[in-house]
């Protein structure tokens, strides 16, 4: 160095052989994961994903195997063995007014209340996300009816409808009235949803630059729009199959749910309110089996939410 | 106050060796990142001072850490900062509060999202002033002499017709008056020290340029020290007297602005120095030849011969309806010009200039009002509506966007995301599209194993290379660069100039290149049009219009490229 250098002007000491900037480098050995891949990978993290995952995973064992956890048939009661406490030879968790097993009712009831909370939320999800998509994508007029079919149906009084629904239904034993008549209610938040991220998605360069590249309409809603909105869809059905399970109960309670004798977690609630006083236990557990079920849903939506997009939690 | 004045020289800010760390995450997943390591200045009463690095080097959380601004996870872990003989490492809330506004001011970066939008900006002025009012030992103010303060600093501020001012909203306020605003702000209460954090960065060349020049008389008058935090070297240079550069959270060098100017020790300076745009002043040559085998012949129509000029644009209008009124936007008004085949053309303007709506016009991305373009001889408005002939266009023609961040699918692979455009054509087997994806790799020189890598693992210039290599699947004439360079850092932009050059040298493309950056212009462009308000104001080749400028436009434009004659 022949420049002369001022009493001020300072300089970090470096090594001249080594060459210290490499512009831009790339770290090779960096692992690679995706967008999905990082999401499970932050799923796998979270201590939260865990509880309601083994809680959700004893749910379904019950209802595909509910013989494992008991032998005694939900729908057999005898009337010698009323209202025996908890703890009774036999009877875990005691019996009811009638005579019937609570915790075999507890184990048979899961399967038409995961029943109904999975296939609705499904139903509702694959309908609200195709409406939400069209209406998101396409735009104008037909933007314009879909969101007015969306409006109209929020504004429709759900709980008034399924009561009637249900009522006219009354006869008819089976969980399909209530899929249906949930179905019909269940699309909207997840529609709006849809057509919101669709909207912002659409906007995005990289699906101006897909079009300039010769993709064609559908290609960029398929392939571009569509997987870079539904991922928030994913968290928020997680959440709905709680809600549509506590909606199954309320409406069993109402006495307009699956009807006869078959094991429900609402009915049970029902019978149970009459002899809150004397058997308290009958009441608690179905009651303690629907919110940690319900919890589960949610736990677990919260956690994909989590994992999908981490940054809206800071 | 005249005791500014009078402390001219004494030291205001020593700053010994500064320690900053960042976490993220907790338990095994824990993340610490030392943003700055060891840093130590001084400014001194009415000094300007800057610190000039790229994205990530620091220079902000160092700026931040000065008035306990860093973000939750950020933490000053070391050294000292005295201001006026008061340690503020460590110190209680209530000291940094009574040295924030008073003490200290701040600019900050984005005049766009730091004016609350539900509040008048005179409910925002006044509510700076009143803060602070009593933290200088005067008493309350009334409401009206209040409002007569806030309107004095945005007088003072270059806001004319401030009482009125005071009434209304930011939306009614252009980015430029915002940021007035926001300087009105900070200079309010006769700070002993300003930082301006990348004070004009979103702002248009020559706005930015009255602003900072309005910014350096005002403290020339209250005798304040100016802390700039800039990227861009030119700025620096031409507004401080001493320079701070860092990088990777360490100050590499410091001193006379001038003296590291000419001469930078450090690898880094001289490497940032030899890269600013504004500085350097002839076009980018290449060594790379020509290869006529790479190109594939022949145009829309299968003619062998290259034209000379590509795209030849007429007359070309474009008017926009403005949603809820009457009046109608015309952002492309009369335009006629050529694009000439191999060379690289730049269309120049400001924000609203129309440079863009050309571009896209040109693309085929957005319908025409008037006029015609002609894509190699053949009317764009008779091929790009039949579907076969339109594709074809599509491959000929590309596009690299502005933003590295959205111009990726975040769901695609990088491999997926070149390969794309093959698809879409249905050209190659699966083994040949892998092929080309990976020729294409080398090309913009990035190793094989990015393929299998997603967007969000990469540098924005990165991306920008991927772009880039996706642009040049289909073997283009052409490729429009929208801003392509403008999010990038200095020492990446002229990485990613050099490879274009290089392309386009190898390749034979043709480039349309839009851009508000007059310096970058010169660096790469043959031919350079300068747009205004949607009408061409000047064009011609590259040297003449910045030797000899015809237009006043033109002339403002270029004074307002920061450095431009720093060197003299």
């Amino acid at each position: 160095m022949t420049n002369t250098i001022s009493a001020e002007h300072f300089v970090a000491p470096f090594n001249e052989d080594e060459d210290v900037i490499t512009v831009d480098a790339l770290d090779e050995t960096a692992k690679s994961l995706g967008f999905w891949g990082e999401a499970w990978a932050r799923l796998k993290r979270n201590p939260l994903f865990y509880i309601p995952t083994a809680f959700l995973i004893v749910l379904l064992v019950a209802v595909f195997f509910p013989s494992i956890f008991t032998a005694i048939d939900p729908t057999y009661c005898a009337i010698t063995d009323s209202s025996l406490p908890v703890g009774a030879p036999g009877h875990l968790l005691g019996t009811t007014t009638q005579g019937c097993d609570v915790f075999s009712r507890l184990v048979y009831g899961a399967q038409p209340s995961l029943q109904i909370g999975i296939i609705v939320t499904l139903l509702g999800a694959f309908f609200g996300v195709i409406i939400g998509t069209v209406a998101g994508y396409m735009g104008g007029i037909l933007d314009a009816i879909l969101t007015r079919l969306i409006e109209i149906f929020i504004s429709l009084p759900s709980m008034l409808s399924f009561i009637v629904f249900l009522q006219m239904m009354k006869g008819v034993p089976g969980v399909f009235k209530l899929i249906f008549i949930f179905s019909v209610f269940g699309w909207m938040s997840i529609a709006r949803l849809m057509r919101a991220n669709v909207m912002a998605a659409k906007n995005q360069e990289f699906v101006t630059s897909a079009k300039a590249l010769g993709l064609s309409n559908f290609g960029r809603m398929f392939q571009h729009v569509l997987p870079n909105s539904i991922a928030p869809v994913i968290a928020v059905a997680t959440m709905n199959v709680g809600a549509w399970i506590v909606l199954e109960a309320s409406i069993s309670y109402l006495g307009l749910g699956l009807g006869g004798n078959s094991a429900s977690w609402g009915m049970d609630i029902s019978n149970a309110t009459n002899t809150m006083i004397v058997a308290p236990g009958m009441l608690f557990f179905p009651c303690l089996v629907l919110v940690l079920t319900s919890l589960t849903f949610i736990l677990l939506g919260d956690a994909l939410q989590d994992a999908i997009d981490p940054k809206a939690r800071r | 106050m005249s005791t500014l004045k009078e402390r001219k020289g004494q030291p205001l800010l020593t700053v010994r060796d500064l320690d900053v760390t960042f976490t993220a995450g907790y338990g095994k997943d824990k993340v610490t990142v030392h943003a700055v390591k060891k840093a130590s200045f001084e400014i001194k009463a009415g000094e300007r001072v800057a610190i000039v690095g790229e994205s990530g080097s620091g220079k902000s959380t160092t700026a931040h850490a000065l008035i306990d601004l860093l973000p939750g996870s950020g933490k000053v872990t070391g050294g000292s900062i005295d201001f006026v003989n008061r340690e503020l490492v460590g110190a209680k809330s209530k000291l940094i509060e009574e040295i924030r506004g008073a003490g200290i001011g701040l600019v900050p970066q984005d005049p766009m999202s730091n004016l609350n939008p539900v509040h008048k900006i005179g409910k925002q002025v006044e509510e700076a002033i009143a803060a602070n009012v009593t933290k200088t030992g005067e008493k309350k103010l009334s409401k009206a002499e209040l409002k007569k303060r806030a309107a004095v600093a945005l007088e003072n501020a270059g806001l004319k017709d401030a009482f009125d001012r005071l009434k209304q909203y930011p939306h009614e306020f252009s980015g430029g008056m915002r940021q007035r605003v926001l300087i009105a702000i900070a200079l309010a209460n006769n700070p002993n020290l300003l930082i301006a954090d990348e004070p004009t960065s979103a702002l248009d060349v020559t706005v930015q340029k009255v602003i900072l020049d309005h910014l350096d008389t005002m403290v020339e008058e209250l005798g304040t020290a100016v802390l700039f935090i800039t990227h861009d070297l030119g700025l620096a240079a031409e507004r401080s007297e001493k320079l701070i550069v860092m990088y990777k959270g360490e100050i590499v060098e410091s001193g006379p602005s001038l003296e590291i100017l000419k001469n930078p020790v450090h690898p880094y300076t001289k490497k940032l120095i030899a890269a600013a745009p504004s500085i350097a002043a002839t076009r980018i040559q290449s060594v790379k030849e020509f290869h006529h085998a790479a190109k594939q012949g022949g145009g829309l129509h299968g003619s062998a011969d290259r034209r000379e000029n590509l795209v030849e644009v007429r007359n070309l209008t474009r008017v926009f309806d403005i949603r809820g009124k009457k009046e109608k936007l015309t952002a492309v008004d009369n335009v006629t010009f050529d694009v000439p085949t191999g060379k690289t053309t730049a269309i120049v303007g400001e924000s609203g200039s129309g440079k863009s709506t050309v571009a896209n016009m040109i693309l085929g991305l957005l319908g025409i009002t008037n006029g015609d373009i002609y894509y190699d001889g053949q009317n764009m408005k008779e091929f790009i509506n039949k579907q076969d002939l339109a594709k074809k266009f599509r491959s000929h023609v590309q596009v690299v966007f502005q933003n590295p961040y959205g111009s990726l699918d975040p769901m695609f692979s990088i491999g997926r995301a070149i390969e794309e455009p093959l698809q879409i054509h249905k050209i190659g087997t699966k083994e040949e599209q892998r092929k080309r994806m990976l020729e294409l790799l080398d090309m913009v020189e990035l190793p094989a194993s990015v393929a299998t890598r997603y967007p969000n693992e990469l540098s924005g210039g990165q991306r920008q290379r991927i772009a880039i290599a996706r642009a040049l699947t289909l073997n283009p004439e052409m490729i429009v660069l929208d801003e392509a360079v403008s999010a990038l850092d200095v020492l990446v932009q002229q990485q990613i100039l050099m490879l274009l050059n290089d392309l386009q040298a190898e390749l034979g493309l043709t480039y349309l290149f839009i851009t508000h950056d007059l310096a970058v212009v010169r660096l790469v462009a043959d031919n350079t049009v300068v747009m205004e308000n949607g009408k061409i104001v000047e064009a011609g080749d590259t040297e003449t219009v910045f030797n000899n400028p015809v237009q006043a436009y033109t002339k403002n434009l270029l004074d307002a490229i920061p450095g431009r004659n720093v060197l003299g």
